[in-house]
């Protein structure tokens, strides 16, 4: 089983669909004008918003970009499994609304009350589909939600880079999964962790690289290494890693989503509804009171 | 012979510009209507961006119906 619905509907062909975004996209620019100014739940227009690109989409956009939207559902799914985890089903099940997951996926979530139960559950749907499903149970018991979450969203993207045909999403994904990585080395240099942090294969940067660089335990090379990978003019500053390599991925998708005909547009627009779900986020709930969703993936 | 090839040409004057018409008009005409459904009030201007790809068939029309009256 897919882990995002499916639909039979042909769709809009891409340059409708390429042409509405791009105007969306200008509209994020002007906050005055956004319609994400509008409701008191950032994450549920994030979630309209998806469920909107994702089935105005034809189909062949859509298996395109199919990596991308998995990603950002595997985000929710783990989101509802925290809640779980906390005893807060209300809250899980909000997380539910508008999702793009599939409608056997939403029953189980909604019916299953223990969070091993419901990762045997994924495990029989999921497992021949993504082959990372299918040890989710002895993860979950090994390593707890925490680990859980980190392996889950590993090896999803390390399988959308080895599966996509799409250039600018194998970008994407890989630019993800070498942030992961940097952010890894980062935390446990900084907190002086003895401990080897996980290195994933398959993005930019090969874990030789990585292991180089942490095998030195210098600070310094590993904030020049972020500086190469974000590509930006300014250097990060050792509080604000995960803003700057923030940073470095929205120019490059802005560049990427120049070309107002391609799959750039797309990814761009997503990413930017994205950041401005985290902004919004923090303006309403105030940079201490950081909800459980936002910190997720 | 000659008149075949006159006639072979006009219809090539006309035929290749009406098809990057067709291909270029499918294309704007897609994407206008994409700015149209989140821009109502763009649309006088997309009717002129759809309407300027004609202008290449118009143009064929010309120079085939000049190759034709030299038949």
């Amino acid at each position: 089983m897919k882990l995002l619905y499916e639909i039979a509907a042909p769709g809009a062909p891409s340059d409708y669909l390429y042409a509405r975004i791009r105007s969306r996209r200008a509209e994020l620019d002007v906050r005055e004008k956004s319609r994400w100014g509008r409701s008191a739940d950032p994450r549920a227009d994030l979630r309209l918003e998806y469920k909107w690109v994702y089935e105005e989409m034809n189909q062949q956009l859509r298996n395109r970009l199919l990596p991308v939207f998995e990603y950002f559902e595997l985000k929710t799914l783990i989101i509802a499994l925290r809640y779980m985890a906390a005893g807060d089903p209300s809250s899980m099940f909000a997380q539910l609304q508008l999702s793009l997951l599939q409608p056997q996926i939403i029953k189980v979530l909604r019916e299953t009350k223990q969070v091993a139960l419901l990762t045997a559950a994924l495990e029989r749907f999921l497992a021949e589909e993504y082959p990372y499903f299918s040890d989710l149970t002895k993860t979950y018991l090994r390593e707890g939600p925490g680990g859980l979450e980190q392996v889950l969203v590993g090896r999803c993207l390390q399988q959308g880079i080895a599966r996509s045909r799409s250039r600018q999403v194998r970008e994407f994904l890989r630019y993800l999964l070498d942030m992961r990585n940097l952010q890894a080395m980062y935390k446990h240099l900084r907190w002086q962790v003895p401990v080897t942090p996980p290195i994933l294969s398959g993005g930019g940067l090969s874990p030789a690289a990585c292991e180089k660089v942490w095998a030195e335990k210098n600070l310094t090379s590993l904030l020049e290494l972020i500086r190469k990978q974000a590509k930006l003019v300014d250097s990060p500053s050792e509080d604000g890693v995960e803003d700057y390599l923030l940073r470095g991925l929205s120019a490059r998708l802005r560049r990427g989503g120049r070309d107002p005909l391609q799959l750039g547009v797309v990814i761009d627009y997503l990413w930017r509804c994205q950041l401005e779900t985290r902004t919004r986020g923090r303006e309403l709930a105030g940079v201490e009171q950081v909800r459980v969703e936002e910190t997720a993936g | 012979m000659e008149k075949v090839l006159l006639a072979f040409a006009a219809a090539l004057a006309v035929g290749i510009p009406a098809i990057a018409t067709a291909w270029a008009q499918s294309r704007i005409g897609a994407a206008g209507a994409g700015t149209l459904a989140e821009k109502p009030e763009m649309t006088g201007t997309i009717i002129i961006l759809v309407a300027i790809p004609e202008t290449m068939v118009i143009l064929g029309f010309v120079v085939a119906a000049m190759i034709l009256v030299m038949i």
